[in-house]
């Protein structure tokens, strides 16, 4: 037993290792999402108040999106210990998923012992380390933990919320039961998906408590209404216009015409369908993700493809296994992870339905375990071939992850904008006003996170601005996108992207 | 007798998906896997490794690694769900799905020529995928998706056979209806793989 703790010991430093090494600086920027979670979490720091002045708000408007609260109150912690910085907007994201692969590796043997089979023979025991070592290495896994996705917080709430509940159903302790529904009722308020895969698993949970342990029955009713009080500001703030107004920018539905409520009827549960299926696509899964550039490396898929076969055999291996525990809940995740995320676009995305990672790590370690022990002769070889395929494709992974993705997709992080603003502060004083083009719109919340006190004197205009008469001849710093030389102004500075092509990201325009 | 209708009802259903791409004139590049597009692709990854060791540009981004990567990406595309099913509709899919589960689960008497069978599937999309024969685009559709159908009715057929509720004829007449309400509202879909 002691091996598996030094294993597992080993394994959390190498998942702390991949999910913190260089997070400042890889993801090469903050996304704006990150910016607008950093300014929120900071003005709660400072003030109590978020951005738009909200006393210690539960649902954040940022950008009319209504953030949930969880992933925003702890970067306000994270704050107080880094200060206002890319590491204190990451750092709680990267801690959950350092700490998931724990969590998934005690989940796995609590289930494993629940259900007191070794479904995979001797090495059925393997599958809780496989599943951690697999989960730290996960290319998916690593790309939300190294930038401050709440989803990535909220799948750690989840996980160990069943790890709790795990417990109860073994020690049948109504304290863990508490604090896992607790746990789950967290997540629902860390990211939107939870909102129905929390409620979900919990309605599973009571009903099998329900059933199994009858003289449970009271607690478990007060327990129920506990969560329905929990829940109530979400369900109520779920059917104003506001909560509302984040399933309409997002619905899959607005791309269909369908005026009449038949053909609501007839259309909406097809693309419901279509967007479902397209979660469980191998193109998707294993050979190009989602598409968009902050959510995986180019060509790189979500899962490697050498866990292809592996998920395979594991699902095969896990449908033939009879019912139990780790079977409900690997397949339940699977089938219900992508329900919420079909409903909005685009579909597939690969962020929405982090939740799958687990299921599919366990799948493949369930494959792999399995093809094992049918390889009797060969088990060492295999073994070892297997290794070396795995640490190959991570190591190329690697020397993707830091050497070509800053210079490839350091426009999907925001890429320019610190630089922007680092030029503009050390030039701030020279200058009366700092004007900037609307085509860099996302330049004041950058300028707020960095520098905020030369946001004051800053202010957004239109490509056909003209100074104001009133300002005379005091100088104006003219920050704009590359779009030629000007007659009227002076060029300053060009802002280069560090990418392949040292574009020029911005300009620097004295008027 | 209502096994053997939905079995029929199930190469119906196969048939008139593979009928919306009579309208194509040949697949779009998307599962064409092109030598082109390999050395494109080393060439950026080369072109984005200035200034690295050059052992590990050997190690990490050779021809042999390109081709295997992006061989098999190509080769999985035809297997995608979004793909097939457009090609095979989604009771067809669940059919070659439940023919690979019974191919490995159960015990047939000419299980070897099941699995030559099954062997030919792995292998058919290939032609396409890099040869991509210059034939009319009807016979093409009707030569690489009747193989798939003739395989997928074989799984519903096992599957249905130990049916003693009638659950799985219901699950069956289910995707039935689904594949039909599908194929009434996301016509369309195929178009996306292939020219008109």
């Amino acid at each position: 037993m002691k091996i598996y703790y030094i294993l597992l010991l080993l394994i959390f430093f190498l998942a702390g290792i991949l999910r913190f090494y260089d997070i400042s600086n890889n993801p090469p920027g903050l996304y704006i999402d990150e910016v607008s979670i950093g300014n929120n979490a900071y003005s709660i720091l400072k003030t109590g108040k978020d951005e738009n002045g909200q006393n210690f708000p539960l649902f954040f408007r940022s950008f009319g999106d209504y953030k949930m609260p969880l992933y925003i109150y702890s970067v306000a912690f994270s704050m107080s210990i880094f200060g206002k910085n890319e590491l204190a907007v990451r750092f709680p994201s990267a801690l959950a998923g350092t700490l998931t692969v724990l969590v998934l590796y005690f989940l796995l043997k609590e289930l494993l012992e629940l259900d007191k089979s070794k479904f995979l023979g001797k090495r059925t025991k393997y599958l809780p380390i496989v599943s951690a070592l697999f989960l730290a290495i996960s290319i998916w896994h690593i790309q939300f933990s190294r930038a401050g996705f709440e989803v990535n917080l909220g799948v750690f709430f989840f996980l160990f919320a069943s790890l709790l509940s795990a417990l109860y159903l073994k020690k049948r302790n109504f304290t863990y039961l508490l604090t896992g529904i607790l746990f789950y009722i967290f997540a629902i308020y860390t990211y939107h998906v939870f909102r129905f895969v929390s409620p979900v698993t919990m309605v599973s949970l009571f009903s099998a408590i329900f059933w199994k342990i009858p003289r449970e029955r009271i607690k478990l009713a007060s327990l129920g209404l506990f969560c329905i009080l929990l829940m109530l500001p979400i369900l109520e703030f779920s059917l104003t216009a506001n909560g509302l107004s984040r399933f309409s920018q997002a619905s899959a539905f607005v791309e269909y015409s369908a005026p009449s409520l038949l053909q609501k009827i007839k259309i909406y549960p097809m693309v419901f369908l279509k967007n479902y299926f397209s979660y469980f696509s191998f193109d998707y899964l294993f050979s190009f993700g989602d598409g968009i550039g902050r959510h995986q490396i180019p060509d790189f898929g979500l899962l490697p493809i050498w866990q292809f076969p592996l998920v395979l055999v594991g699902l095969y291996a896990l449908i033939k296994k009879k019912k139990s525990y780790l079977k409900y809940f690997i397949l339940g995740i699977l089938i219900f992870s992508p329900v919420i995320a079909s409903i909005a676009r685009p579909s597939p995305h690969s962020l929405r339905n982090l939740l799958s990672v687990i299921p599919f790590i366990t799948l493949s370690s369930i494959g792999i375990i399995f093809l094992l022990n049918k390889t009797k002769k060969w088990y060492k070889l295999s073994f070892i071939l297997l290794s070396i395929i795995a640490t190959y494709y991570f190591l190329l992974y690697l020397n993707f992850y830091y050497t070509l993705y800053p210079k490839t997709n350091i426009l999907d992080w925001g890429g320019g904008y610190k630089q922007v603003v680092e030029e503009a502060s050390s030039l701030d004083k020279k200058y009366f006003k700092i004007v900037i083009d609307e085509k860099l719109n996302n330049s004041m919340l950058y300028f707020n996170f960095y520098n905020s006190s030369i946001s004051p004197k800053s202010k957004l205009i239109k490509e056909n601005w003209k100074k104001p008469k009133e300002w005379g001849n005091k100088p104006v710093l003219y920050i704009r996108p590359y779009y030629g030389r000007s007659s009227t102004s002076t060029l300053i500075k060009n802002i280069f992207l560090p990418n392949q092509n040292h574009d020029i990201f911005a300009q620097f325009w004295g008027i | 007798m209502l096994k053997k209708i939905s079995v029929i009802s199930v190469f119906a259903v196969e048939l008139l998906f593979m009928r919306q791409w009579f309208l194509c004139k040949r697949f779009k590049d998307y599962i064409h896997f092109l030598s082109t597009n390999q050395s494109l692709y080393l060439e950026d990854l080369t072109h984005g490794n200035k200034g690295e060791s050059i052992i590990l540009i050997r190690l990490f981004h050779n021809k042999i690694i390109v081709f295997i990567t992006i061989f098999s990406k190509y080769y999985l595309r035809f297997w995608d769900e979004r793909f097939a099913l457009n090609l095979f509709s989604i009771v067809g899919y669940f059919g070659i799905i439940l023919g690979i589960y019974y191919l490995i689960n159960r015990n047939f008497k000419n299980k070897k020529y099941l699995w030559i069978a099954f062997i030919f599937l792995l292998i058919l999309p290939l032609f396409e995928i890099i040869f991509e024969p210059v034939i009319n685009f009807t016979y093409k559709i009707i030569f690489l998706t009747l193989p798939f159908q003739a395989f997928s009715l074989f799984g519903i057929w096992q599957f249905l056979k130990e049916d003693k509720n009638n659950l799985r004829l219901i699950i069956i007449f289910c995707l039935i209806f689904v594949s039909m309400w599908w194929i009434s509202v996301l016509q369309p879909d195929a178009y996306n793989y292939c020219v008109k």
